[in-house]
C-alpha cells in the first residue's frame, strides 16, 4: 500500500468517528515525534488552534504531519518541528486530524497537549535560531 | 478456540485487513493483510464463535475444490499465525 493510500484510508475513518493510530515517518516532527519508532493518535479536527499538531493538505500536492504555528482567517502556516526552516500552507478544509497523543514502541500513549509539552513546544519555536545545533545535539543522544 | 474481542476484519485499502479496533479505534500498526483464503478462514471462525481446526478444514473442503490434507496444512499454518499475532484465545 502507497503512503497516500494509507493516510487516505485513515482520513476516511477519522471521518466516520474513529480515532486511528497510524505509524509515524520521518525526522520531520523531532523531537516530539520519532518517525520510525513512534504512532500518532489521530481525531477529527473539530476545534484546531495555534500550536496543535494536525495532519493537513498542503500547498496542493502532499500531505504532511506538522504543527500549526499560525492561523490568519482561514489561512494555516504550518511547520515541523525538526525542520530547521519551509513552512507549509494550507486552509482550515485541508486540515484532515488532529494529532492528540503519541505512542511509543511498547504502545504506551503521551499527551501531545500537556501543559509540559506545550510549553516545550513554544520554547521550540522560540528556539528556531539555534535549532540546528539543539537538534544535532538530540540526534548524538 | 475463538477471535479475541476487537479484531475486526475490514477492507483498507483495497485488500482484506484483520486490523484490531476498539472503542473506535484503529489502530494501522496492528493490521494482518489477508488473501482469499485467510479471509475465508476469519470469516468462518467468527460465524462459528467457537472453531477447531477441524471445523476449519471442514468448511475450507466445502467451499474450494481442495485435499483434505492440504485444507488441514492450510488451516494449521493459519491458526498458527493468528496464535502468533495473539488475535485467538482457547
Amino acid at each position: 500500500m502507497k503512503d497516500n493510500t494509507i493516510i487516505e484510508e485513515a482520513i476516511r475513518l477519522v471521518e466516520e468517528g474513529h480515532d486511528v493510530t497510524l505509524p509515524a515517518k520521518g525526522k520531520s516532527m523531532l523531537p516530539f515525534i520519532v518517525g520510525g519508532k513512534e504512532s500518532i493518535l489521530l481525531v477529527k479536527p473539530d476545534k484546531i488552534s495555534v500550536g496543535d499538531v494536525v495532519l493537513a493538505w498542503v500547498d496542493d500536492y502532499r500531505y504532511v504531519v506538522h504543527r500549526i504555528i499560525s492561523i490568519k482567517g482561514d489561512s494555516i502556516t504550518l511547520m515541523g518541528d525538526g525542520n530547521l526552516a519551509g513552512i507549509e500552507h494550507c486552509f482550515f478544509k485541508d486540515v484532515k486530524a488532529k494529532v492528540t497523543h503519541v505512542a511509543d514502541s511498547k504502545g504506551h500513549y503521551r499527551n501531545l497537549y500537556s501543559k509540559k509539552r506545550v510549553i516545550g513546544a513554544k520554547c521550540w519555536l522560540w528556539l528556531l535560531p539555534i535549532r540546528r545545533y539543539l537538534l544535532g545535539i538530540y540526534r548524538r543522544l | 478456540m475463538k477471535i479475541k474481542e476487537g479484531f475486526v476484519l475490514r477492507e483498507v485499502c483495497g485488500d482484506n485487513v484483520v486490523c484490531s479496533e476498539q472503542l473506535g479505534h484503529v489502530h494501522f500498526g496492528h493490521m494482518f493483510v489477508t488473501n482469499e483464503t485467510a479471509t475465508f478462514l476469519w470469516q468462518q471462525a467468527v460465524k462459528d464463535g467457537a472453531f477447531t481446526t477441524e471445523s476449519l478444514v471442514s468448511a475450507l473442503c466445502e467451499a474450494y475444490d481442495i485435499s483434505e490434507e492440504q485444507a488441514r496444512k492450510d488451516v494449521s499454518a493459519m491458526i498458527a499465525k493468528w496464535k502468533e499475532l495473539d488475535m485467538i484465545e482457547e
